[in-house]
């Protein structure tokens, strides 16, 4: 569904991504992990147009999108939820999660995702005319997933979604997450959290320094020695 | 001794040219907050309307209110230039925009005022509309009716401002765009196209806002400047960001002005302003009413 090859991005003059090649297929839950600094984010932000790759090509459905503007992008279902949530902190819950319905396509079927967004995040219902600005961390969290929902998602891919959140909000996010796969949503999912997320995905890529250090099956990466050490501090 | 007929005319006088002066400085609020730029040639723009609203009169008979379904796509073009000729490529360039914009806007407004010398020569012009000679009273209050009808086209613009910021598609990019550029381009909004469609609405404003300023006042090529200083204490004070604010900022410049000169000699009234504004910019430097 997903495939990057070989690509290579600049910050300036300073390299951040060196030759990472990953595919994503159909259906799949793939985790992208790393620590502080490895590219995870710079990564994400290229697939999906917010920054350029220098070398390679990243090809989605078969279609090259790496010189597509960010819209482009976003038409085709393929969607970021960024890290730091960016949403819209003047503008109403509902108006929110209306931007995220913003292209043609999506504003068919506004009502239909709406009901979607409130089956998984019921508590966002009851904040509809609120100021965005003045939820909640986790419910800040939840409206970010939900615009990305109401955008019709087929590849779905979130940034550090349980970063400051509360342990136990942040096991509720993850299994949302879980429900959505189980419902057939294409997930990326990036994180520091690398013992939840190997439990969660299928399979996971370890970034490191801008390279792919290890990927594999989750199952594998949690039996190795190395991901344990470096990782988990076991 | 003051009497309450001078009190009532100074209040009513400052609703009436705070109101015009809201819908001027709209525009300025709106490019200022979604894109980083402060168009100094915007009283510039608003001019343009002026002089087109004059030469239509002059030269056609054409009555100001119609005049508006002219000014407002020329001047939306006009807005939809400047941002693919100017900003688009400077904003390529440059990693600070805002002060780039100040001197690329203040070239721009030397040409404008400057062309408008050439064309229309430096001379005070007024309107002689049909509306010039009637007047309409409130109680014993009597008011131009080109004041009220410049009253009339400011309200509507606002109010018409004001829906589409809120209540469209379009207008909601527009303020997504404002309050996070990333998380709006994440959302599929086409940023590029929603900003040229905000300098194209801008512009648009500051022309009608030119076309209600030559029903009240004579001008001159040279009057902008004056009105620039009005559109930035009104935006600062108004904060960017709303047009309810910017609303009020225009009432509360226009009420200052206008009861101002009831109780001290016009003379000191700009002061009182900027004493305001220099007040208001270190105890709230975000503006009055953004949180």
């Amino acid at each position: 569904m997903l495939e990057l090859k070989s690509i290579d991005v600049f910050y300036g003059h300073l390299q951040a991504i060196w030759d990472v090649s990953i595919s994503v297929k159909s259906n799949e839950f793939i985790s992208i992990l790393g620590s502080n600094g490895a590219g995870k984010t710079t990564l994400l932000n290229t697939i999906v147009g917010l920054n350029k790759a220098a070398a390679g090509s990243i090809e989605y459905k078969g279609i090259r999108i790496d010189n597509l503007p960010p819209y482009k992008i976003c038409a085709m279902g393929l969607i970021l939820i960024p890290e730091g949530r960016k949403i819209f902190p003047m503008m109403s819950m509902l108006e929110n999660l209306q931007m995220g319905a913003y292209l043609p396509g999506p504003r068919k079927t506004v009502k239909q995702n709406l009901d979607k967004v409130y089956a998984i995040y019921p508590i966002l219902k009851k904040r509809a005319g609120q100021l965005a600005g003045t939820l909640s961390g986790g419910e800040q969290q939840m409206l970010a997933i939900g615009r990305g929902i109401m955008s019709n998602p087929e590849l779905l891919m979130l940034d550090e979604p349980t970063l400051g959140l509360s342990p136990k909000l942040a096991l509720e996010m993850l299994s949302s997450l879980k429900n959505l796969h189980t419902q057939g949503m294409t997930l990326v999912l990036v994180s520091q959290e690398t013992m939840q997320c190997l439990q969660l995905a299928e399979r996971a890529y370890v970034l490191e320094n801008g390279r792919v250090a290890l990927e594999g099956q989750c199952s594998t990466l949690l039996a190795d020695d190395k991901v344990r050490k470096s990782y988990m501090g076991i | 001794m003051l009497s309450g007929y001078e009190i009532a005319h100074g209040l009513i006088g400052g609703i009436f040219v705070g109101l015009v002066y809201a819908l001027l400085s709209a525009g300025f609020s709106l490019t200022w907050g979604v894109t980083r730029v402060i168009n100094l040639a915007h009283a510039a723009f608003a001019l343009i309307g002026s002089y087109i609203t004059l030469t239509l009169l002059e030269l056609a008979g054409v009555d100001p209110l119609i005049s508006i379904l002219f000014i407002v796509p020329v001047l939306f073009i006009l807005g939809l230039g400047m941002h693919y000729f100017m900003i688009k490529p400077t904003a390529k360039r440059t990693k600070d925009i805002t002060s780039a914009s100040m001197v690329l806007s203040f070239g721009l407004y030397m040409i404008v005022e400057n062309l408008l010398v050439v064309i229309f020569k430096s001379d005070d012009r007024v309107l002689h509309s049909r509306y010039s000679d009637l007047s309409f009273h409130i109680g014993p209050i009597s008011v131009a009716m080109t004041s009220v009808t410049s009253l009339a086209i400011a309200v509507v613009s606002l109010g018409v401002i004001y829906f589409f910021l809120n209540r469209t598609y379009t207008g909601k990019a527009v303020r997504a765009v404002w309050q996070d550029m990333d998380g709006a381009m994440l959302s599929g909004i086409n940023v590029e196209s929603v900003t040229a469609i905000t300098y194209g609405l801008s512009l648009a404003s500051a022309g009608v806002a030119g076309l209600c300023l030559v029903l009240m006042y004579s001008v001159t090529p040279y009057i902008a400047f004056s009105w620039l200083i009005y559109i930035f204490l009104i935006a600062i004070m108004g904060g960017l960001g709303s047009i309810v604010g910017v609303t009020v900022g225009g009432l509360i410049v226009g009420l200052i002005v206008s009861l101002g000169s009831v109780f001290i000699p016009f003379a000191y009234i700009n002061l009182v302003l900027f004493v305001l504004l220099i007040v208001v910019l270190i105890v709230k430097p975000t503006g009055l009413f953004r949180r």
